[in-house]
C-alpha cells in the first residue's frame, strides 16, 4: 500500500521533468559534485539496467539510479536522483550510495525557493552518512532539525528513506 | 473506483493497527499531502499551488476581583495561492482573513530566478525583521499567540510594496533578503504612530499606499552553518510617510516645515535566534528601533511617540515525547520570558508613560499530533512598570497549516 502512494509520487515527478532526466537536467552540477567527491579518480555515470523481469514481476518502482564505475571497470557506488518538495516548490537532490547502500553523501543541488533553503547545509546532510534501510530515519531522534525549515527538512527524511527502502527492496529481489 | 476504494480501507487499516503501522501511516499520508499541496491543476501556464494556514482561539482573562468575558475568534485564515509559470518564474500570494470579516492580502509577489543564489521580487512583501514577522505560520511557534514583542515593536504581520533581492548562499550557509520598499504612514490628517504600539497603527499593507518620500531599505542575513543553529541580523532605515506631501507648494516654507514635522526617521536593528536539539529548543529575539524627530512629530500631532523602542524575548521548550517511544508526535512545554517598552526614550517634551513599558511570561503546551496540526495551551501573566497591578490570561487554541 505505501509502494502505490510511492508510485503515485514519482508518477507524478517524472511528469514533472519534461521527459528529461533529473541527471540530465543537472548534469554540470552533478558532475561538480562527483569530480569533488572522487577527486583525480574518474568515474563515470552509467544508468543501471534493471533486471526487467523482477521489476515486471514484483511491479516495483524503478527510481532514477545510476552506477558509478572506476577507470578500470569496477562499479564503486551508486548514485540516486531524486526531486522532493519544500513549502511552494520542488528541490533536486542526490544521494550517493556505497555498494551496501549505506548513504555516503547527500548534496542539495538545486533549491528553488527561499523558504527552506537550510537543508542544503553541509552540517545538516552530514547526518545521514551510514544511513540505509535497517532504520526508518525520525527528525527529532535520529536527525536534528532546522527550525524554519521544517517543511523541507521532514522532506528530505521522508524522501531519502523511501529512496533506502526502495533500493533495498530492488537489490532484495535481485532488480540491480 | 478501486482508488476511492482504496483510501478508506488503508484508514480503518490503520485505525486498527496503531502499533508498528504508525510511522508508515504518516509517511502516506505526508506523500498525499505533498502531492496535492504542489499541484491543483497544471495547465499550458504552469503548475498551480495551494496551501494554508489558520488560528483559531479562546483567550480568557482573569481577575480575582472581577468578572471579565472571554474572547472565542477565528482569528486568521489564510490561503496560500502560487503559480509557477516556469522553473525562474513564481506568483506567490497569501490572503488573509482576519476575524471572519476582515480581508487581507498577506503577500503577493512576483519572483524571478536570477541565478541559483539570487531571485528579483517585486509586490507585496513581508518585511524580514526579527523571526515572526516571516514565519509566523501557528504551528511554527510556541504560545497561541505570536509574541508580543512581534506585535508592539515589529508590528507582525508587516508587509509593503517594494522590490528586492532574495537568495540562498549554499556555500557560505547563508540567506539573505534586501528590499527597497514603501515606508509605513505616520500622518494622514492626524497622527497614526503613538507610545502604546510604536509604528503598528501605519502599516499601509499596499492598500491604496501613500508613498511621499524615499523608499526605505531592510535587509537580513541568516546563517545556518552550525548544526541546529539558525541566526539572523536584520536592519532597516527610512522615513515614515505623509499625506501632507500631496499637492505641496515647494515655495511655501511654512507648509513643507509642517510637512517635514509629520514625518519621523525610523532605524530598527534585529537579531535573532533558533536553536534545536533532539527534543531541546530554544529561540530569542531583539530589537531595538530608534525614531528621530518624535519632538517634532508629538508636538504637531498631539501624539506621544517614543523616540527610541527596545524589547526582546527568550524561549526555551522541550518535546515531552522525546522522552517516550513515540516518534512523530510533539508535546512541547515552554516558557517565554518577553521584556519591551514602546517608550524605552522619549524627547524631551514628551511624558514617559511607564504602561508601554511591560513584560509577559508565557507558560504553555504545544501538541503536535501531525505536523502541520497544534492544540495549544498557555497561561500568560502580564505585568508593567506603571503599577503592581499583575494581569493574567489564559489561552487555547487551535493551528493549522497545510
Amino acid at each position: 500500500m505505501v509502494l502505490n502512494y510511492i508510485l503515485l509520487v514519482s508518477l507524478f515527478l517524472n511528469l514533472d521533468n519534461g521527459g528529461q532526466s533529473i541527471y540530465q537536467k543537472n548534469l554540470k552540477k552533478t558532475n561538480k559534485v562527483l569530480s569533488k567527491l572522487w577527486e583525480d579518480q574518474s568515474v563515470s555515470v552509467k544508468p543501471i539496467e534493471f533486471n526487467e523481469e523482477v521489476i515486471k514481476k514484483y511491479q516495483l518502482d524503478t527510481p532514477e539510479l545510476y552506477s558509478l564505475v572506476s577507470g578500470t571497470g569496477e562499479q564503486v557506488a551508486y548514485l540516486c536522483m531524486r526531486e522532493a518538495q519544500s513549502k511552494a516548490d520542488t528541490y533536486t537532490y542526490l544521494i550517493i550510495y556505497n555498494s551496501t547502500l549505506q548513504v555516503e553523501h547527500i548534496e542539495v543541488l538545486e533549491y528553488r525557493e527561499n523558504y527552506g533553503g537550510e537543508i542544503s547545509s553541509k552540517r545538516f546532510l552530514r547526518q545521514f552518512k551510514g544511513s540505509s534501510s535497517s532504520k526508518n530515519l525520525v527528525v527529532g531522534s535520529d536527525i536534528d532539525g532546522i527550525t524554519g525549515a521544517t517543511i523541507s527538512v521532514k522532506s528530505l527524511v521522508h524522501s531519502l528513506n523511501n529512496s533506502n527502502s526502495e533500493l533495498a527492496k530492488l537489490k532484495e529481489l535481485g532488480a540491480i | 473506483m478501486k482508488s476511492y476504494l482504496t483510501i478508506p480501507l488503508i484508514a480503518a487499516l490503520f485505525a486498527l493497527n496503531s502499533g508498528h503501522v504508525k510511522a508508515q501511516q504518516t509517511d502516506s499520508l505526508t506523500s498525499l499531502n505533498n502531492t496535492f499541496r504542489n499541484t491543483l491543476y497544471t495547465s499550458k501556464f504552469g503548475i498551480a499551488q495551494v496551501g494554508g494556514y489558520a488560528q483559531i482561539d479562546y483567550n480568557q482573562p482573569l481577575s480575582p476581583t472581577e468578572s471579565l468575558n472571554g474572547k472565542l475568534d477565528v482569528h486568521r485564515l489564510v490561503l496560500f495561492l502560487g503559480h509557477k509559470f516556469s522553473d525562474r518564474l513564481n506568483f506567490i500570494t497569501e490572503i488573509e482573513i482576519e476575524h471572519v470579516k476582515e480581508i487581507y492580502i498577506e503577500q503577493a509577489m512576483l519572483e524571478y530566478k536570477l541565478t541559483d543564489w539570487m531571485n528579483l521580487r517585486a509586490g507585496l512583501m513581508l518585511i524580514p525583521m526579527g523571526i515572526v514577522n516571516e514565519y509566523h505560520e501557528p504551528p511554527s511557534y510556541n504560545g497561541v499567540e505570536r509574541p508580543n514583542l512581534d506585535k508592539y515593536i515589529v508590528p507582525t504581520t508587516w508587509r509593503e510594496l517594494g522590490i528586492g533581492l532574495a537568495g540562498n548562499v549554499q556555500s557560505a550557509s547563508l540567506n539573505y533578503q534586501i528590499y527597497a520598499l514603501n515606508g509605513p504612514l505616520g500622518y494622514d490628517g492626524a497622527a497614526r504612530f503613538r507610545g502604546s504600539d510604536g509604528i503598528r497603527k501605519g502599516r499601509q499593507k499596499g492598500a491604496e499606499s501613500t508613498f511621499s518620500a524615499n523608499p526605505n531599505f531592510v535587509a537580513k542575513v541568516n546563517y545556518f552553518g552550525l548544526l541546529g543553529l539558525n541566526i539572523g541580523v536584520s536592519g532597516y532605515v527610512g522615513k515614515s510617510q505623509s499625506t501632507l506631501y500631496s499637492g505641496l507648494d515647494h515655495s511655501n516654507k511654512e507648509l513643507l516645515a509642517q510637512a517635514d514635522s509629520s514625518v519621523v526617521n525610523l532605524g530598527m536593528f534585529g537579531l535573532d535566534a533558533r536553536y534545536q536539539k533532539r527534543g531541546f529548543e530554544a529561540r530569542g529575539e531583539l530589537i531595538y528601533t530608534r525614531i528621530n524627530n518624535t519632538d517634532q512629530y508629538n508636538a504637531f500631532t498631539g501624539s506621544d511617540l517614543g523616540s527610541a523602542m527596545f524589547g526582546y524575548f527568550a524561549e526555551v521548550g522541550y518535546n515531552l515525547l522525546s522522552l517516550t517511544k513515540v516518534e512523530d508526535q510533539r508535546l512541547v512545554a515552554s516558557v517565554r520570558y518577553e521584556k519591551y517598552d514602546t517608550q524605552w526614550k522619549v524627547d524631551a517634551n514628551t511624558e514617559m508613560n511607564n504602561n508601554y513599558n511591560r513584560t509577559d511570561i508565557t507558560i504553555g503546551l504545544h501538541y503536535r499530533p501531525v505536523f502541520g496540526v497544534s492544540f495549544k495551551a498557555d497561561y500568560q501573566i502580564f505585568d508593567n512598570a506603571a503599577d503592581s497591578e499583575i494581569n493574567n490570561q489564559l489561552n487555547f487554541g487551535v493551528g493549522v497549516w497545510f
